[in-house]
């Protein structure tokens, strides 16, 4: 998965209409609540096929930039 | 088959409410929210209710032959006082023996599992004939308003079982246990913890908690099977601890089960805490889903972080 892609994915996840970028976080997007988190959640395990359920610290990255730090750490982003 | 109905019962309180009710009253969004949790109904104890007094409406619905009862376990987190335990309270409303072990599981979504493997060890030393378990919990009673991730969730219930040496031809439990998420799902001002002032209130990170449940759940199934040289196909039904939708979605999809094979009654009455598992049982039974030689797994997990599976044959 790229970052064009993640972004993407956080689109569809939140079901939200607004651009997702780089800025993007839970304070400027509506969609990105507790229960929005948890669909995050379930459709970035769904496409990184499991490898990201054992990621704790997924559960506290309430932005793109955190998102995309722990998972380029982790090696699932190019 | 060898678990009858009249052997395991629930008890519900009578003040249903509609999820779609609480998601107006707190301006929340019904449709999302439902569309995650997949409950659509939850019950709440009123004022005078407690995990008690549920606990020994449930006992009543079965068919209790007391004097063969040698033990009582009671699984519930939301006991009638620190102490006493509220087993030995329920021994003397039951009016069971006298000369029974009676004790308390502190216990939450893996309790049933427990308990379960707990009973039936005490049943293997031939020095019990039945045991009486237990689970109930008035989780609401904990949750404030405002909490929408708890609210939206959690219902209470009791649910009451007689297991005897027949009632399973085969059991085989494995556990797990992870305090290092023991704050991810908490009463916090409560036990010694209390803190005058401030009522008992849960806590409950629910992204912890669903990444906690992905990461150790399937690997749990699997591993039981193992122990047991089974595979999928040899499970009649895989019955989960019914936390929400998202969470039983996730856990099928990543042990890429059937869904016929996993039974859900989330919907109906939300997330029952240490009885939901005995509630699929007891549903199951009423409606001829289990038949004998059939070969069920049985899975609790959640708050502790604790977790226990269970086969059972029957």
């Amino acid at each position: 998965m790229n970052e064009k892609e993640l972004f993407q994915l956080i689109k569809t996840a939140l079901k939200t209409k607004t651009k997702v970028d780089i800025k993007s976080n839970a304070s400027n997007l509506d969609e990105w609540d507790s229960i929005g988190h948890l669909l995050l959640l379930s459709k970035l395990d769904q496409k990184l096929k499991g490898k990201t359920s054992k990621i704790s610290e997924l559960a506290s990255a309430n932005s793109v930039k955190k998102l995309l730090r722990i998972l380029k750490r982790n090696k699932l982003l190019k | 088959m060898s678990v009858k109905i009249s052997d395991i019962q629930y008890k519900l309180p009578k003040n249903k409410i509609s999820i779609k009710k609480i998601c107006r009253r707190n301006n929340w969004n019904y449709k999302k929210t439902v569309a995650t949790t997949g409950i659509k109904f939850i019950y709440l104890s009123n004022k005078t209710e407690t995990a008690l007094s549920l606990a020994i409406k449930s006992c009543n619905k079965l068919k209790l032959n007391k004097s063969s009862i040698d033990g009582l376990i009671y699984v519930t987190q939301s006991p009638e006082y620190i102490l006493p335990s509220t087993s030995c309270i329920l021994q003397n409303k039951l009016k069971l023996k006298k000369d029974i072990i009676a004790f308390d599981i502190n216990q939450g979504c893996s309790g049933f599992v427990q308990a379960l493997f707990v009973a039936m060890s005490f049943l293997k030393t031939n020095k019990f004939r039945k045991i009486l378990l237990i689970c109930s919990d008035t989780y609401t009673k904990y949750i404030k308003k405002d909490n929408k991730s708890c609210q939206t969730i959690f219902s209470d219930c009791a649910s009451s079982m007689i297991i005897g040496k027949q009632t399973f031809k085969k059991t085989s439990f494995i556990f797990g246990t992870d305090g290092s998420g023991s704050n991810n799902l908490i009463v916090k001002n409560s036990g010694s913890n209390y803190k005058k002032g401030l009522d008992p209130e849960i806590f409950m990170d629910g992204k912890k908690v669903l990444l906690f449940t992905m990461s150790n759940v399937p690997n749990f199934i699997e591993k039981i099977l193992k122990k047991n040289n089974l595979r999928i196909s040899d499970i009649k039904y895989f019955l989960f601890h019914q936390a929400s939708k998202i969470v039983l979605d996730n856990l099928i999809r990543i042990m890429k089960l059937s869904k016929n094979k996993v039974y859900c009654n989330y919907e109906k009455i939300g997330n029952t805490v240490s009885s939901t598992i005995p509630v699929i049982m007891h549903d199951l039974i009423k409606n001829k889903k289990i038949k004998k030689g059939d070969k069920i797994i049985i899975c609790g997990f959640g708050v502790g972080y604790s977790i226990a599976a269970g086969l059972l044959e029957f």
